[in-house]
């Protein structure tokens, strides 16, 4: 029997022995090299490097991209590219993140039986949509077909058009953006249906009318190169905006503004400008058309005293900037609020642009430069046959074209009202390319009800997004890196660029190119559709539009370095397929508008009857939902450069680059100036419900002095319900508070404001 | 008698305790028999015989593994570098055919296992001792480049790392104090 002393000295002779052997020091060796076990890393292989060009966001930055064996490990901006010269903004930087992100990915076709998803292959996928399409054809029903483009611009948004009018259907819409009004004033103005570019970089005076530039405005990496050249220029910055932005904090000057009222201040400028007769008198006289009536309602209607009382700017500051803008070499202003993606009304660019009319800068160095693009204009001829003729004359569900709403070309708000409320004829089936609309359309809850309605809603997208989910059929989409993709001219450009961008590494998952499924389906839906769409592949479009480009024999290449045009086009698009072309010599296109010149009164609007006011840039004020009792803030939007509003959202490493003044663990913080904050007796960080008539939410308060009083602003890109656990559930949709408000005129619905109401809870 | 020899006590305890763990230490901890628990054996997923390549083929050290223009070093060559040379059997051996048909024909790339697998938050320049401190491969390789048959594959089956040839840090530095080799954590730790 063992003894107490006994046992004891086992032990502790045990414990001797043991530390006499190499036990304890191997186990202390293991420790560490079991901590040592690093994530994921790239193995070891043979590095090359690819070119690319980014399609995350409308720039189209060229990329190097660099691999190991066949997975891409890294992409820099790519130093020969004229767009980005080597920059590189957050997103495209974690382009990687996005590709190999598995969770946010779709990575097989999906269909929905009785609530459940289930894995189907392409060739049954196909099958479905194709039949589907065949048949309401077949029934003369074409037009109960709807299509939402999410690209809104370039190669894919004219292949889905020209696909809607082959197949009969006049229901194509586009995801709303500012875009909608900036183009229609150009064409009421300028008679200008093409590309409309700034050229910011020769500007010596930008006058930004709420454009967050610093945050990523149209091209990212271009406007941080707009800002480095404005120190060195010394080209003046003044940003009109009711908050302190990045943009805002590094311009010269800062103009606090009441949200929605720029046109009044813009005007407020053309007063000035007129009344002190500093306008560019020879353009003027020469290039412009309806000036006296313009000149007559603005020295009437908006002198400085009058101005400053709508748009709560100082008098003097009116004045002076006023005089500053007329009197710069080439001053420029601009519009489109944030990125560019919140819509502004369309009297608001028409009076902007009629500043850059009074100084005469149109297609001018460091002007507003009006250009067409090849790219847009190739398209051969469509012949339609009878089914497509009748039934794209039916009256579109969101009521464009119709008296109402004559001016209007898309109004995704009013398909989704509609459709919710009393539809004129059933839609049968909802395409949705790569886009989001049951987060980013105004109003999502609305959109989603919407669909909800629809019996055959299929998505193309390359992630698993909130509209994915309401669909009857997913088809993945390749991410960029993975296919043969093209760049047209970024939205602002001031010359025409056109890129294509080969795919770096193979598909990852069993996904095809919505290009090709649109060219596949085509063929075997009917014969008209077939005749309309005759390439094989997406890539083959691409290949024509180059050599459309070849033949012009213009513009220069932008390779390994910029050349001339090669001798041969087979040479030509292998350069291509490592760059771009572009054309900084392009032809500019004048004013196409019946008079010839620049028309501040568009006789455009002779056929609607408006009255002369109407017809001329005037401020009119946002008819926002809700009264002033019940809610007596107004809530506005913003935009940064780590959120992304859209389709593509916030990669991880952007999200986690979000400041705790904005995002602290799920709870969204919103901008409140001291005084008001003073007045709802709140600190920072206290807890409160924000309330407007569109819905409310849970947010915190952040005590911010660079907004207004009785203001409050909250980012766009938070509060997404799908994607990955990085977006699930963090902050707040500021959709679902916006909602929309409608300017008459255009049918254009901006979501910049909406009254708002705050609980300390 | 006996009872105030128990009362004393003897040692015994104390001596059984001591060379049971003593033992059990060195034979299940040492990695000398390496035998399970800790300890796991693996063999090449091919036979490769160095000298065979290095004495009847006559072939360098250098054709498989050398330094790359960029300074980065070559490693374990990939299958292609192999198929040079054996897209037909090389001889008769039932290795060979294991080789051709398990690899060759299905374009697999070989699993070899890295006897001088290091963590990854290593880094390691072959091309700094090689051309700077002008060592031969022998030095750290030892006969690896030499022999007929690989070694046995003795890992950890807790930390996952080879056994017998794994340099661990307290050797790197000896050698690089030994050297006179810079020894800043950054020399090795990026």
């Amino acid at each position: 029997m063992l003894t107490r002393r006994e046992f004891l000295q086992f032990v502790v002779g045990g414990a001797l022995g043991a530390v006499f052997s190499p036990l304890p020091w191997r186990i202390a060796d293991e420790m560490v090299l079991f901590s040592q076990r690093w994530t994921y890393q790239a193995p070891d292989g043979e590095e090359s490097w690819t070119k690319a060009l980014c399609q995350l966001c409308p720039g189209g930055c060229g990329l190097r991209v660099r691999k190991i064996d066949n997975r891409v490990v890294s992409v820099k901006g790519d130093l020969v590219n004229p767009i980005n010269q080597g920059g590189l903004c957050p997103l495209g930087a974690s382009s990687v993140q996005l590709l190999y992100g598995e969770k946010r990915r779709v990575r097989k076709p999906l269909k929905q039986e009785n609530g459940r998803w289930k894995e189907i292959e392409w060739n049954e996928a196909l099958d479905i949509l194709a039949q589907k399409l065949r048949e309401f054809r077949e029934k003369r029903e074409s037009y109960t077909l709807a299509c939402i483009d999410g690209y809104g611009r370039g190669l894919m948004s004219d292949l889905i058009k020209r696909f809607c009018q082959s197949y009969g259907t006049p229901n194509y819409l586009k995801m709303p953006s500012a875009d909608d009004a900036s183009s229609l004033a150009m064409e009421l103005m300028q008679g200008h249906k093409g590309h409309v570019g700034f050229d910011l970089e020769n500007a010596d005076y930008i006058l930004s009318f709420g454009s967050q530039l610093l945050e990523g405005w149209s091209v990212p990496v271009r406007m941080q190169r707009v800002y480095a050249n404005s120190l060195k220029t010394k080209a003046k910055i003044v940003q009109i905006e009711p908050r302190l932005s990045d943009t805002a904090a590094k311009a010269h000057e800062l103009l606090p503004i009441k949200p929605g009222t720029e046109a009044a201040l813009a005007l407020g400028f053309a007063h000035i400008i007129i009344k002190e007769g500093i306008y560019n008198q020879d353009f003027v006289s020469n290039s412009t058309h309806s000036f006296d009536a313009f000149k007559e309602l603005v020295l009437k209607e908006y002198s400085p005293k009058a101005v400053a009382n709508i748009t709560g700017v100082n008098i003097n500051d009116i004045k002076r900037i006023a005089k500053e803008f007329a009197q710069a070499k080439s001053p420029l202003a601009i519009w489109e609020k944030g990125k560019g993606n919140i819509p502004c009304g369309l009297y608001e660019v028409m009076a902007i642009h009629a500043l850059n009319a009074l100084v005469g800068n149109i297609n001018k160095k460091g002007g507003v430069i009006c250009f067409n693009e090849i790219a847009e204009t190739w398209w051969p001829e469509l012949n339609l046959d009878t089914t497509a003729t009748e039934s794209l004359k039916m009256d579109r569900i969101d009521q464009v074209r119709s008296k109402k709403y004559s001016l209007a070309t898309s109004m995704l708000h009013q398909f989704a009202f509609n459709l919710t409320t009393e539809p004129k004829y059933p839609i049968n089936a909802l395409l949705i390319f790569e886009a989001n609309p049951c987060y980013a359309a105004s109003q999502p809850d609305l959109f989603v009800k919407a669909v909800k309605k629809i019996p055959f809603v299929v998505v193309f997208s390359t992630f698993w997004t909130e509209t994915a989910q309401q669909a009857d059929l997913v088809l993945p989409a390749p991410f960029y890196l993975e296919t043969w993709n093209g760049i047209t001219t970024p939205k602002g450009w001031p010359y025409p660029v056109f890129g294509i961008s080969k795919p770096a590494t193979q598909n990852l998952y069993d996904t095809k190119h919505p290009g090709d499924i649109i060219l596949t389906i085509s063929k075997k839906i009917s014969d008209n559709t077939a005749q309309a769409l005759p390439w094989g592949s997406f890539e083959e479009i691409l290949k024509t539009v180059a050599k459309k480009i070849y033949d012009t024999g213009e513009g220069k290449l932008a390779s390994s370095q910029v050349s001339a045009l090669p001798r041969d086009f087979n040479t030509m698009w292998e350069k291509l397929s490592q760059g771009v072309w572009f054309n900084p010599e392009v032809k500019k296109v004048g004013f196409q508008t019946k008079t010839g010149k620049f028309e501040f009164l568009p006789s455009k609007f002779s056929a609607l009857y408006l009255s002369q006011k109407a017809s001329l840039p005037h401020y009119e004020a946002w008819e926002l939902e809700g009264s002033l009792e019940e809610y007596p803030l107004t809530l506005i939007c913003y935009e940064t450069l780590m959120l992304t509003g859209g389709y593509i959202a916030s990669s991880p490493y952007m999200m986690k680059a979000l400041p705790p003044t904005l995002l602290k663990k799920n709870d969204l913080l919103v901008e409140i100036h001291p005084e008001t904050a003073a007045k709802y007796k709140l600190a920072e960080g206290d807890k409160v419900r924000l309330k407007t008539p569109f819905g409310e939410a849970k947010v915190r308060a952040h005590i911010f002095e660079g907004i207004m009083p009785e203001l409050i602003a909250m980012p766009l890109g938070l509060g997404h319900s799908a994607y990955d656990e990085y977006l699930a559930g963090k902050g707040v949709n500021a959709h679902r508070l916006l909602g929309y408000t409608e300017e008459k005129i255009s049918g254009i619905a901006t979501w910049a404001m909406a009254k708002a109401n705050l609980v300390k809870i | 008698m006996s009872e105030e020899k128990e009362r004393k006590g003897g040692w015994g305890a104390l001596i059984v305790g001591f060379i049971i763990s003593f033992l059990v230490g060195w034979f299940f901890f040492g990695n000398h028999f390496a035998v399970p628990p800790l300890y796991g054996k693996k063999t090449q997923p091919v036979s490769f015989n160095h000298n065979v390549h290095v004495k009847q083929a006559e072939m360098a050290c250098e054709d498989c593994h050398y330094l790359k223009p960029n300074g980065k070093w070559s490693g374990v060559p990939k299958l292609a570098k192999c198929v040079e040379c054996h897209e037909e059997p090389q001889g008769e051996t039932k290795e060979e055919a294991h080789f051709i048909k398990k690899f060759v024909e299905t374009q697999k790339e070989i699993p070899w296992l890295i006897y001088s697998k290091q963590p990854k938050n290593v880094f390691f320049s072959h091309a700094a001792h090689l051309k700077i401190a002008g060592f031969k491969c022998r030095r750290c390789h030892g006969e690896m480049g030499y022999n007929d048959k690989p070694p046995v594959y003795v890992y950890s089956k807790l930390s996952k790392y080879p056994q017998h040839t794994v340099i661990v840090m307290e050797k790197c530095m000896r050698c690089h104090k030994k050297f006179d080799a810079p020894n800043y954590c950054f020399t090795c730790h990026k």
